[in-house]
């Protein structure tokens, strides 16, 4: 059994007319399924509790990359697959990556159903799918794998990735979250002169990491969005989540 | 700067780039790369390639490990060891290969033995060559 969680973005008008297509192309290839509309009534705790209460199999995010997000930090359940139908034309980075096309033509990837583990990266208990971004700060103070610290010798954009569009699929299954290391750029003719040391990233494979910075608290971001505040504990929680992938 | 020896991007797994100091125990299991600085111990099963800016006060150990910067502390190369001419290294190696350019500096003890691997698997060769057959 599937059941469809649109999100809020989706109830606008310009929508209606993929919303209706798609209810129709479930019908035909024989994926039907509840459509729950998040609303302010009902969110997404709930509809994602209630599935898991009736047992549902599937759950389709019909949304963004927020959507997707938004239901793995809800899942208790680890066998409920997800799949995805993206809409609208921001934050579709994971149906890129996981070679979903958009819209309607999604559902054709969801009939076929090829099932693939994820592995989650975790911070402060709440999950996160593709990346985290930690800005550049004075105070950064970095533990990894509870054996080494890794000390920032400028202030440096720090970046927890579990998958990008620039990396490889199975870098998501590998069990490793990487920390990478952005050197501020600067601007002007210093930011060219420095332009090969600034080509120079660190990326170091991690599985635990504790993020500080000193007295202060700074934001960490996901998606464009703060998720938690440091000190944060950070984490990579492997084969966290069954997914419907394209071919 | 390394030449034929160079990995591809490919194959490496870890890079500790110049504006990071990594400081504690780094075991990794794939490729490292360092171009900044590491204080304690670096140890991986992959190779590792220590950039001629790279400041390494640490062991080092992997299967390839080819050096250009300076490393205070020992080095085991259980394949190959091999230090380009901006290399400066202050301890002692251990490999069965080593292979230092001119100028580059060491400083230390070398002790080149065959690691038991490669001799238990000389030794089975050699049982099982064929027996020699003698001329009349």
């Amino acid at each position: 059994m599937y059941v469809y969680v649109v999100d809020s973005f989706v109830q606008n008008k310009r929508f209606d007319r993929d919303l209706l297509h798609i209810q129709a192309r479930t019908q035909d290839l024989g994926i039907t399924g509840r459509f729950e509309k998040i609303t302010i009534l009902k969110n997404i705790r709930e509809i994602v509790k209630d599935a898991e209460r009736k047992k549902v199999e599937t759950i389709v995010a019909i949304g963004n990359d927020h959507t997707v997000n938004a239901i793995i930090n809800n899942l208790n359940d680890s066998n409920i697959v997800l799949g995805l139908i993206p809409l609208g034309p921001e934050e579709n980075s994971i149906a890129r990556k996981c070679g979903i096309p958009f819209g309607i033509d999604a559902c054709t990837v969801l009939s076929k159903r090829i099932t693939k583990k994820f592995d989650l990266g975790s911070v402060n208990g709440k999950y996160f799918f593709s990346s985290l971004n930690i800005p550049a700060s004075n105070n950064i103070s970095v533990h990894c794998n509870d054996a080494f610290f890794m000390h920032l010798t400028n202030p440096s954009n720090l970046e927890i990735v579990n998958f990008t569009e620039m990396n490889d699929l199975s870098s998501s299954q590998d069990g490793y979250l990487e920390a990478v290391v952005d050197r501020k750029e600067n601007s002007g003719w210093m930011h060219w002169m420095r332009r090969n040391e600034s080509a120079q990233k660190t990326v170091i494979p991690i599985t635990t990491m504790t993020v500080k910075c000193g007295h202060e608290s700074i934001p960490i971001y996901s998606e464009g969005a703060v998720v938690v505040k440091t000190p944060a504990q950070i984490r990579i929680e492997p084969n966290k989540l069954r997914f419907i992938v394209g071919a | 700067m390394f030449n034929k020896t160079t990995m591809t991007n490919k194959e490496i797994e870890t890079i500790i780039g110049p504006s990071v100091v990594v400081e504690g125990n780094f075991i990794g299991h794939g490729n490292v790369v360092v171009d900044g600085s590491v204080v304690g111990m670096l140890k991986t099963e992959g190779s590792v390639q220590i950039g001629k800016d790279a400041k390494i006060k640490a062991d080092v150990e992997g299967t390839v490990v080819i050096i250009a910067g300076d490393i205070r502390g020992n080095v085991k190369a259980t394949e190959r060891l091999q230090l380009l001419p901006t290399a400066r290294i202050h301890g002692n190696v251990q490999t069965p290969n080593l292979a230092i350019e001119s100028g580059a500096l060491f400083h230390g003890k070398s002790i080149m033995e065959k690691n038991a691997e490669e001799e238990a698997r000389q030794q089975d060769k050699n049982k099982h060559a064929a027996p020699r057959v003698k001329l009349a």
